[in-house]
């Protein structure tokens, strides 16, 4: 049975796609047959983080009724499968989300786990994306405005009968001055099932469209996020070492380009 | 092992860190909290109470085997050494549910094999008989939950003055004893928690042991009922004070960084615009005779209509639409009257009529223009 899992935040620019994105990658790399859909149709940029931008078939044309869910599937890294929702906003005339369910149905016939990336907010997009999920993952930095915007969407997704799995606290610092996850935690009444440190190599990757679960598969990002997705399917985690290069050889590498 | 799994305090690899000196550090801070392990497709953990080991569990091995185990393994490259911090009112908690894998160091230590033969050499066969009798099986537990060491102090209860002594000598756990001796039930209890065991070490020895014979006899049952009473009633305050406190924590937390809970009223609204349009079934009757009144009046307004009929159905599901029919009966006048006057040709009065249409639903919907999209619109001239 395809485990439909939506990915949401409330805030805008917590790392929500990115997360998604790495997640799906991971899930693949595990051998699950993971599809990853950007139901951000506004400000899709899943395309972006994972380097598949320019698709001529986006979902933007499957909820205009122009095209098939299965002509708007692309492969990625790690064999994961991509719906990007196209990031022209020519691509938003006759959007209808009403189809969205329809193409959601299509999508789970041979998937083992659907990803849905989720729009900021809770107008009607996020709410959709929400509702046609079985199970959703919040994501949060420990910023009170990102928390108070997933505290509602998590009481929205309890009113939508969808099971909250847990919390990711992306972009953690130990900074006293951001909220510790004993605090996340007694805020949303949610377990925290990772924490994703923060760490400019991630912003880096996105933007050469290359997740850094594949990347850099030794950082501490790749490593909870690895982690992350061994627990949502029940599989062994073999953390991967970080590399122990000197400083000189490490600026000689850098140097070099082949950090 | 039964743990809270949250940000780690500490990352480390295992090659990366002297786990001996880790060790001693936490114990100087007297940390409360747990070390998570992971080696390969195992994981193991260390429950640590002021910084001194409690519990061990590492794959399918438990208490001393599994710290043995962990110990194995703990400077090798790949394995991961994450500790976590864990708030000491919830310690006793943890130690509570994880009690299976509570480590026995101090017995086995402290009571050499010889003192322990010579103890089972002095007391006779009838004697262990008849402290079985006296101590049912469900009393022992409750006490060992409450109190690790009161199985000791059952031996003591039944035991010759001079035997107890020496016990106490060697065995910390008999202090209890002689609190409870001096002290209500109660306040004996929460004595028990909060002193160390050297200070009550003391205090045994302080004490003759004739005194303690005597009590121990007359009082062996009383006390066991206590303990037992007590232990169920401080179980389910121990329950109610954590209730209690997560919920103020919580409030705290919230005020703390001024947040608030969305009200009940609030998470309708947003839900109904997903389910298609924030208005009840009565509004749409509203919505609808409104409607249908200004087209009215507006087509109206236009010169040499007879009579305009507006019938509107509106739909909220699963957005708010709907048809308009639009039926207008114009007053017959001759061809030239109607040059003179410029009234509209039938076209251009249907075009007019559309755009008078449009703009009442606009105005009706201020705030979605787009919802114009929705209606399917019929007009028909007579």
């Amino acid at each position: 049975m395809t485990r439909v899992i939506t990915i949401a935040s409330g805030k805008g620019g917590v790392g929500k796609t990115i997360v998604t994105a790495n997640l799906g990658v991971a899930l693949a790399s595990y051998g699950e047959s993971v599809v990853v859909l950007d139901a951000d149709i506004t400000m899709a940029n899943l395309e972006l983080v994972l380097g598949m931008e320019g698709k001529s078939v986006t979902l933007h044309d499957v909820l205009a009724g122009k095209a098939s869910i299965e002509e708007a599937i692309y492969e990625g890294p790690e064999g994961v499968k991509v719906v990007p929702a196209g990031i022209s906003l020519e691509g938003l005339r006759n959007v209808k989300l009403e189809r969205l369910e329809e193409a959601l149905s299509h999508l789970v016939e041979n998937t083992d786990i659907l990803l849905i990336d989720a729009p900021a907010g809770l107008e009607k997009d996020a709410i959709s994306a929400l509702a046609a999920a079985d199970e959703v993952l919040l994501v949060t930095t420990p910023e009170v405005p990102s928390i108070s915007d997933v505290l509602k969407t998590k009481i929205i997704a309890d009113k939508l009968d969808v099971n909250i799995i847990g919390v990711i606290v992306n972009r953690e610092q130990h900074d006293k001055t951001f909220l510790t996850v004993e605090e996340i935690e007694t805020i949303l009444e949610v377990p925290v099932i990772a924490v994703i440190p923060e760490d400019v190599e991630v912003s880096r990757s996105a933007a050469f469209g290359e997740p850094i679960v594949v990347k850099n598969p030794k950082s501490p990002v790749s490593n909870a996020i690895m982690k992350l997705a061994a627990d949502l399917i029940g599989k062994e985690f073999h953390p991967i070492e970080p590399d122990k290069k000197g400083v000189i050889a490490k600026l000689i590498a850098g140097l070099m380009g082949r950090r | 092992m039964e743990l809270p799994i949250t940000r780690p305090a500490q990352v480390s690899y295992g090659d990366e860190l002297d786990f001996d000196k880790f060790l001693e550090k936490l114990a100087r801070k007297r940390y409360n909290g747990f070390i998570r392990v992971t080696h390969a497709s195992s994981e193991g953990h260390i429950l640590l109470k002021e910084g001194i080991p409690i519990a061990a569990s590492y794959d399918r091995y438990m208490k001393t085997e599994a710290m043995e185990k962990i110990l194995e393994i703990i400077d090798k490259i790949n394995t991961l050494i994450e500790l976590f911090e864990v708030k000491e009112s919830h310690m006793d908690y943890l130690i509570e549910i994880n009690k299976v894998y509570k480590l026995e160091p101090t017995k086995e230590k402290v009571k050499p094999p010889t003192e322990i033969k010579t103890k089972e050499e002095t007391k006779p066969p009838t004697e262990i008989k008849t402290k079985e009798k006296v101590k049912p099986p469900t009393e022992i537990k409750t006490k060992e939950k409450v109190k690790p060491p009161t199985e000791i102090k059952t031996k003591e209860e039944t035991k010759p003055p001079t035997e107890i002594k020496t016990k106490e000598e060697t065995k910390p756990p008999t202090e209890i004893k002689t609190k409870e001796e001096t002290k209500p039930p109660t306040e004996i209890k929460t004595k028990e928690e909060t002193k160390p065991p050297t200070e009550i070490k003391t205090k045994e020895e302080t004490k003759p042991p004739t005194e303690i014979k005597t009590k121990e006899e007359t009082k062996v049952i009383d006390e066991l009922e206590v303990v037992e009473t007590a232990g169920a009633k401080e179980a389910s305050e121990i329950a109610a004070e954590r209730e209690e406190i997560k919920v103020l924590n919580r409030e705290e937390v919230m005020k703390k960084y001024g947040l608030k809970d969305i009200d009940e009223e609030e998470v309708e609204k947003v839900l109904e615009t997903y389910k298609g349009g924030a208005i009840t079934t009565i509004d749409i009757e509203r919505v609808e005779l409104t409607l249908m009144n200004k087209i009215k009046q507006s087509i109206m307004g236009i010169p040499n209509i007879k009579s305009v009929e507006v019938m509107i159905f509106l739909e909220n599901m699963p957005e708010l639409g709907g048809d308009i029919k639009v039926l207008i009966e114009r007053e017959s006048k001759g061809l030239l009257s109607r040059l003179i006057s410029g009234v509209m040709n039938e076209e251009e009065l249907k075009e007019h009529t559309y755009d008078i249409i449009e703009m009442e639903i606009k105005k009706t919907f201020r705030g979605y223009p787009e919802i114009i999209e929705n209606f399917n619109i019929n007009i028909e001239i007579h």
